[in-house]
């Protein structure tokens, strides 16, 4: 299954047969998810209209999540079998992981304010969350800053696969410690705390997140192929001209 | 009270429309210029610039 995957050339075609198909379903999804929360569902009994900003933030903690997961797995397919596209897929998703866990930060904050009274206190949950976007950018700066994009890709991998450590503790960080974020409302023993309103939105908005990430993965994979060949095309054509 | 909490929610809903505006745009832009269309010119230009540069050694 791997090695079937492992031709750029297969994956390019496969990546851009799928690269439309999945844009229009994340517009669609999250247009839809957007509208919902925005409009369509009640207002909370406690936390009132401010409610509607989990709609676009709680997606964005799980898939930030998810993400650096991802990314954890395909450095270490890239370390271990050295798979031609296992650090293409890290690459490509980091932006789109730092993207999401920074506007998690972001709308966390702008629900924060008329909630708790504070943009940001320094609990366990929300520090555990800033230490997440924070590896994100170490990733991103690591893989600008060394030239040898092989060497690159290993020092990266190995950034990836310590900081997937981090992800337990944003998990359980409201388990383990008293924090003012509450607990699990979705994920947690006794099934889901919130209501069927709420929970759909949620839900759509959460897969258009995802549809998103699979659709900006797709087309940032076949830009960084299409991107290693152009600079192989050129380092061959100066190989040529220094004979 | 409320009325900020709308301040609040909207400006949550425009920062995400943003950002997926902002990722979508840098994925688009990324892919046109590394797409085959454009490596053409890049290796057209190298194949002209290889033989100037032989041409241009040392001049008498």
């Amino acid at each position: 299954m791997l090695a079937a995957f492992a031709n750029p050339h297969r994956f390019l075609r496969l990546a851009e047969a799928l690269s439309s198909g999945t844009g229009a379903l994340a517009a669609a999804l999250l247009a839809a998810g957007l509208f919902w929360g925005l409009a369509l569902s009640p207002a909370d009994a406690v936390q009132g209209e401010a409610v509607r900003i989990l709609y676009v933030h709680v997606p964005a903690a799980w898939w930030a999540l998810a993400i650096f997961a991802f990314m954890g797995a395909a450095s270490f397919v890239s370390l271990v079998w050295r798979h031609a596209l296992a650090d293409v897929a890290a690459r490509a998703a980091a932006p789109i992981g730092a993207a999401y866990a920074g506007l998690c930060l972001f709308t966390g904050a702008l629900w924060g304010a008329p909630t708790w009274g504070t943009f940001w206190v320094w609990d366990a949950r929300l520090t555990s969350m800033l230490v997440l976007f924070l590896t994100y950018l170490g990733y991103l700066a690591l893989w600008a800053a060394v030239e040898e994009e092989a060497k690159a890709a290993r020092l990266a991998a190995i950034l990836c696969l310590a900081g997937l450590i981090n992800l337990p503790i944003v998990k359980f960080s409201v388990d383990w410690w008293s924090t003012l974020h509450q607990p699990a409302s979705l994920l947690r023993a006794g099934g889901s705390a919130i209501h069927p309103a709420m929970l759909w939105p949620l839900l759509v908005s959460a897969l258009g997140y995802g549809a998103a990430f699979t659709a900006l993965l797709l087309v940032g994979m076949r830009a960084e192929i299409l991107r290693r060949r152009a600079l192989a095309a050129e380092a061959r054509a100066h190989a040529g001209w220094g004979r | 009270m409320m009325e900020d909490a709308l301040v609040y929610v909207w400006a949550s809903y425009a920062a995400t429309v943003l950002v997926f505006a902002a990722l979508a745009w840098r994925a688009y832009f990324r892919l046109r210029r590394w797409s085959p269309r454009a490596i053409p010119e890049r290796s057209e230009t190298a194949e002209i610039a290889a033989p100037l540069s032989r041409l241009s050694g040392p001049e008498a």
